[in-house]
């Protein structure tokens, strides 16, 4: 009955029900949106490398090792030296190791030396290994593999011959003319800083070098013998990743390199190192967070208003349903009633909606902003802010429904003009 | 059959406000009585209390001191949500203006007192009851219409109709033909006073207007049985 007499009453409303429902609609999309960009934003950032339990670099600072290894950003001031690495890996409590070597670019993007070890053990997001789109994995002196993104910007090929230039920045002027690299493969994008890189090996980082001892190049002339892989000796290295057999020695490991006797070395774990910074980062977040949430009270409060303001021109009819029987108590839900059938519409559509704009907008932040969203169905916590949602909006439906019962018991069934 | 619908003795009743307050007396009826199957016109110019007497007969308004009685129900005894029902199983009410919901269609709005009371009507199909009253009210021809399109006469016959849907013991109607003309107020006379013909339900007529008092059986003044 009161169901039949809230259908009608919303429907009679139709423009300002629809309002209603649309500002719900809007609020709870924009709401679960962000909530989800949030999530994806931090998921994303805090996954850039998995599985690896150590960042091992020079001493400094800790925040600088993981971004130069792990996000391509800012550089070393010192490097390891190999026969301290070839040391240490040695050590039987390790599983494997991927050693980094930073330093050089390509038209913006950065050179990353490293070896087969990164193809084989590098993991982000979970469980994710770097997969090659074609080609083969880096092994000659000067083949190169490139990121996604960087092939997809730059146009690249396959067999494409491409001179890297000395030092990060993108204006540098300095290229290793002599050494020219040759594309061999192509990664698969992973939405992480991997895809703006651009991958040689240890020995065609040395390679290019040969001969630039002072910072620029001799100009002397080099045997080509000398590129030969056997003949290249690895001296240094910039940092490497360390996975070990165990993750209960973490601990004791880590404090093992922070006192390594042969050269000042430095280890972070970069689980927590990431979510250190992401809470550095993250006020933004907590913004956005906020934001969304007033944006969700107007969508409320726009319910209370409309059903408010209804309130005086409909004490008519509270006087008829009273007349013909209904109790001040059927007048109360009534009105219950219609705030919450908008709510749940309201947030009906706006789960609808955030499909349609996740639907849409996911290939764009993926390829932008490196946010990856998967499709997936609600989660506990959104259906919690649902309820949530439900339930303010319910409560936002009391006032005015309260004030619509005392009416009903001061009028009676006297009508008012 | 002839007990007594309305049974009123020695009834005061105040506004009270606060307890500490004494608020004035609005009604002071000693003895008032309406038998079944009666039609009693209650002659009400407005200041006497018309809309105190009418929401206390129909159960809205509690009263204190005396004895209201409708339809065999003490009710001062019962609870209000009693009263809610007795209202919307055994009374029809019409109003001067404005009767109907304006989101509901003419079907709808009649058959209302039996959607809010599963009791009223039952064991009648109240659908085929409601095409009669639209048939015998004149109304077969708006039945598509929103009642907000109806001319007055038109609401007030539907609201007549809502009233009679399900077979009430009593109707109350309280200055139903006000905001009626002249041949408007005397069709629909000649209706609900058919329909009585047929009932015999008891009908309270509430009035300021003193020629309608010609087509009940007895007249009553609020002014001379309301004695403050």
């Amino acid at each position: 009955m009161i169901n039949f007499l809230t259908y009608k009453s919303i429907k009679n409303r139709k423009f300002t029900s629809l309002l209603c429902i649309l500002s719900i609609a809007l609020s709870v999309t924009l709401f679960l949106a962000i909530e989800r960009i949030r999530i994806g934003a931090r998921d994303g950032f805090t996954n850039t490398i998995s599985k690896t339990d150590l960042i091992v670099g020079a001493k400094g600072g800790q925040l600088q090792l993981l971004l130069y290894t792990v996000f391509h950003m800012g550089s070393a001031v010192n490097n390891i030296r190999m026969n301290s690495y070839d040391e240490i890996r040695k050590n039987p409590i390790i599983d494997w190791t991927i050693p980094i070597s930073l330093g050089d670019s390509y038209k913006g993007y950065r050179v990353v030396a490293t070896d087969e070890n990164f193809f084989e053990h590098y993991r982000f997001r979970g469980d994710k290994k770097v997969e090659l789109l074609q080609g083969t994995i880096p092994t000659e002196t000067f083949d190169v593999s490139i990121g996604s993104e960087v092939a997809k910007k730059l146009n690249l090929k396959i067999g494409d011959p491409i001179i890297l230039s000395h030092g990060v920045s993108s204006e540098s002027i300095l290229n290793h003319e002599n050494t020219p690299f040759r594309i061999i493969s192509i990664i698969a994008p992973t939405q992480t800083p991997i895809d703006t890189a651009v991958y040689i090996n240890l020995f065609g980082m040395e390679a290019m070098h040969m001969g630039w001892e002072s910072g620029v190049p001799s100009g002397a002339p080099i045997n080509p013998n000398l590129y030969k892989k056997e003949n290249i000796k690895i001296t240094q290295i910039t940092s490497f990743m360390v996975k070990l057999k165990s993750r209960i020695a973490i601990l004791k490991m880590r404090r093992e390199l922070d006192q390594y006797e042969k050269e000042p070395l430095m280890a972070i774990i970069p689980a927590l190192s990431l979510q250190e910074m992401w809470q550095t980062i993250g006020y933004v977040e907590q913004i956005l967070f906020l934001v969304s949430l007033c944006v969700l009270l107007v969508g409320i409060l726009s319910i209370l208003i409309s059903l408010y303001t209804s309130i005086n021109e409909r004490r008519r009819e509270m006087a008829i349903l009273r007349s013909i029987g209904a109790s001040s108590y059927h007048i109360f839900t009534l009105l219950i009633y219609e705030s919450s059938f908008l709510v749940i519409i309201g947030c009906l559509s706006g789960v609808i909606s955030l499909y349609a704009l996740l639907f849409f907008v996911r290939p764009w932040l993926e390829s932008n902003f490196s946010v990856y969203l998967e499709l997936q169905p609600l989660s506990t916590n959104e259906i919690f802010y649902l309820l949530g949602i439900l339930i303010a909006g319910t409560l936002a439906g009391l006032i005015p429904a309260i004030k619509a019962y005392k009416n009903s018991l001061q009028d009676g069934l006297t009508i008012k003009f | 059959m002839n007990s007594p619908s309305i049974l009123i003795k020695n009834l005061t009743f105040s506004y009270q406000k606060s307890v500490a307050k004494i608020a004035p007396v609005v009604l002071n009826i000693e003895d008032f009585q309406v038998d079944y199957g009666e039609k009693v016109f209650l002659y009400g110019p407005s200041g006497y209390g018309k809309s105190t007497f009418l929401n206390i007969l129909a159960g809205v308004l509690e009263t204190k001191i005396g004895s209201v009685n409708v339809l065999n129900n003490e009710l001062s005894k019962i609870s209000q949500a009693q009263r809610d029902h007795l209202r919307g199983e055994n009374i029809g009410y019409i109003f001067q203006i404005f009767n109907l919901i304006p989101y509901l269609n003419i079907k709808e709005n009649i058959i209302l007192p039996c959607l809010i009371n599963k009791k009223r009507g039952l064991g009648i199909n109240i659908y085929e009851q409601a095409d009669q009253l639209i048939e015998t009210l004149g109304l077969t021809d708006h039945i598509h219409k929103n009642v907000t399109d109806l001319s007055i006469g038109q609401q007030q016959r539907v609201a007549a109709a809502r009233a009679l849907i399900g077979n009430p013991k009593m109707i109350i109607a309280d200055e139903p033909t006000s905001s009626l003309d002249e041949n408007n107020t005397i069709e629909f006379m000649n209706l609900l006073l058919s329909e009585w013909e047929k009932r015999k339900f008891t009908l309270l007529f509430v009035s300021h207007d003193i020629r309608l008092k010609n087509y009940f059986n007895r007249a009553v003044s609020l002014s001379e049985i309301n004695k403050i």
